[in-house]
């Protein structure tokens, strides 16, 4: 029944280049995988619910979807016949009645990924189609922040605040989590992608995992996204892959933002490394 | 099975007796028998003999059972009868919304028909259905259409039977569409006068008085309605034949549903019997600034080419 991995994030932080990375490791073909079939749904699909669920949720109010999902996970892992990733972006969030929205006991595992907050900010607003930094900075600084499931093809995610985000799924006592550092898969890609392969109990075959960082790499899916678009980027948004590098928020935040932002984030981004003693960004 | 106060009704070219109100007037005459119950009653858990089980739904040779947390349960079976227990603190708004998109689709589809996730709207030419997910327009368009003199067909299961003749007819559900706030905004009706689906919910039901179609029609276009992320104008493209098919069938009223009740073999002959006969036009609009009048002006140019 502990069947799914779930690929978790604060948005922007990594877990689309990981699932690119996962369908090419996982379907070990010649050439790179198009990045617009990758495998994978989103926890907060509307059609992964109705499929499950034998109705449509969409006449049923926030809180009632909410309380149906851990129900469809638990369904999921339990047709399950191998593992399941799925995606999400929300919180790690709690029903009225305690039991946490992503059931224990239909999850293998975590892999949860972080990247630095400083970077976020700027990615997350391009990926709105803006550059108001300030805005961004107080999203991600807001306990309330969610994205509204509407009427779109998504149901209502709570985000919260990065740190609430970061130290809630991280701190989940009864999962099993592994935190994946945009950084290190940028910087040590075999060693990251292959503790994250480990721990998603697949199969850790060194030449394999090498083809799959090589056509997962930024420069890759930038040109696939170039030439035939990629249907997971934001109608606003000049681009989904945009930069894909580290730091480049040295460029587009003010002292001043960087300070605000610092000032809502520091204790999170001092544990996981972004920043040192001192106070100083590190990436 | 307690029938409790009967409501009568004509839908879909079948008379029902229902427990709980459905949207409409109650047809003039009551003396016809009527072809569907909706009683209330106690409802199994389970269904020793299902085939298929989902996490709120399970599938039997003539039966299908499903419940909504807070709401109720229901079994619909042999396309004649559905049972519903109402959870405590359920009003009838909330048994209605599940009883005649989930509860009725599956009652169609145990009769043998094929039925569409679609609105529908008639022309000079017959009726022209809009296919497409939930939350993409579809009710919308049909209110726009219906704006612009075209009779109503229906808002969300859209059946098409083969007539005698052997061409397929859709027959004219309920005369309601169920809209948002923005597209009531689009279209200029204050969301402040309509009743809610259901408490707590914002979208409204805005009833059909004049304009809904009386008889059933043949079925003459099929349009898909999708989102883009890309570009600003709506797009009308026609996919090959080969892939009629397929979109016709994912777009059926839950196709893994149609599938389990009717089994495979049955379901996709029925939904050939619509693909062979007829193309199927995409239609894209852009995701983002909808421009509603643009958009019903294309299909229009579409609808007389």
């Amino acid at each position: 029944m502990k069947r799914i991995v779930w690929l978790a994030a604060y948005p922007k932080s990594g877990t689309t280049w990981f699932r690119v990375f996962l369908a090419n490791f996982l379907r070990n073909a010649d050439r790179p995988v198009s990045i617009n079939s990758l495998d994978g749904a989103m926890a907060s699909e509307r059609g992964l619910l109705h499929q499950a669920l034998g109705f449509d949720t969409g006449e049923l109010s926030f809180d009632e979807v909410d309380r149906l999902r851990p129900e469809v996970y638990r369904h999921l892992a339990a047709t399950a016949t191998g593992p399941r990733f799925l995606k999400a972006h929300d919180a790690y969030t709690f029903l009225p009645d305690g039991q946490p929205l992503f059931p224990p006991e239909a999850t293998a595992g975590v892999l949860y990924f972080i990247r630095n907050p400083l970077d976020v900010c700027v990615s997350f607003a391009h990926h709105g189609g803006h550059a108001d930094y300030e805005r961004t900075i107080r999203r991600m600084a807001d306990r309330q922040s969610c994205a509204d499931g509407g009427i779109g093809g998504q149901v209502r995610m709570i985000y919260s605040s990065w740190s609430e985000h970061v130290t809630g799924w991280t701190h989940a006592a009864e999962q099993r989590v592994h935190v994946v550092r945009y950084e290190d898969l940028k910087r040590r890609p075999e060693e990251t992608f292959t503790a994250a392969l480990r721990f998603a109990g697949l199969p850790v075959e060194p030449e394999r995992i090498a083809r799959a960082i090589a056509f997962s790499r930024f420069e890759e899916v930038q040109r696939q996204e170039k030439a035939d678009g990629f249907g997971e980027k934001q109608r606003a948004a000049s681009s989904f892959f945009r930069r894909g590098e580290i730091g480049s928020w040295r460029e587009a935040l003010t002292p001043a933002q960087v300070a605000r932002l610092v000032a809502a984030q520091g204790e999170t981004m001092q544990r996981f490394g972004y920043l040192s003693a001192d106070g100083t960004p590190v990436f | 099975m307690n029938p409790g106060v009967a409501h009568f009704n004509t839908a879909f070219g079948l008379n029902l007796r229902s427990c709980v109100a459905l949207p409409g007037p109650a047809p003039l005459a009551t003396a016809a028998a009527p072809e569907v119950e909706v009683g209330w009653g106690e409802v199994p858990d389970e269904l020793p003999a299902a085939s298929v089980r989902g996490a709120r739904y399970q599938i039997a040779p003539g039966q299908f059972l499903f419940w909504v947390d807070g709401i109720a349960r229901f079994l619909v079976s042999e396309g004649q009868r559905i049972v519903v227990q109402r959870a405590p603190g359920a009003d009838d708004d909330d048994v209605r919304a599940f009883l005649v998109t989930s509860a009725l689709g599956a009652l169609l589809h145990q009769r043998g028909d094929l039925v569409l996730h679609a609105s529908g709207i008639v022309t000079r030419d017959g009726g022209v259905v809009f296919l497409g997910a939930s939350g993409v327009g579809k009710s919308t368009l049909a209110a726009a259409l219906h704006r612009r003199g075209h009779a109503v067909l229906t808002d969300e299961l859209c059946v098409v039977r083969r007539d005698a003749a052997g061409g397929g007819r859709i027959h004219p559900g309920f005369p309601a569409l169920k809209l948002w706030p923005d597209a009531l905004a689009l279209l200029d009706l204050p969301a402040a006068g309509l009743r809610p689906v259901r408490r707590g919910i914002e979208k409204r039901v805005v009833p059909i008085a004049g304009g809904f179609a009386t008889a059933a029609v043949p079925v003459r276009k099929v349009y898909l309605l999708t989102t883009t992320r890309r570009g600003e104008a709506v797009r009308l493209t026609q996919p090959e034949a080969t892939r009629r098919l397929n979109l016709l069938h994912q777009h059926t009223y839950f196709p893994q549903i149609a599938v389990g009740l009717s089994g495979k073999a049955a379901h996709f002959q029925r939904v050939l019997e619509l693909a062979q006969h007829l193309a199927i036009t995409v239609v894209e609009r852009p995701d983002r600034g909808a421009d509603l009048a643009g958009l019903v002006r294309r299909v229009e140019e579409d609808l007389v080419a």
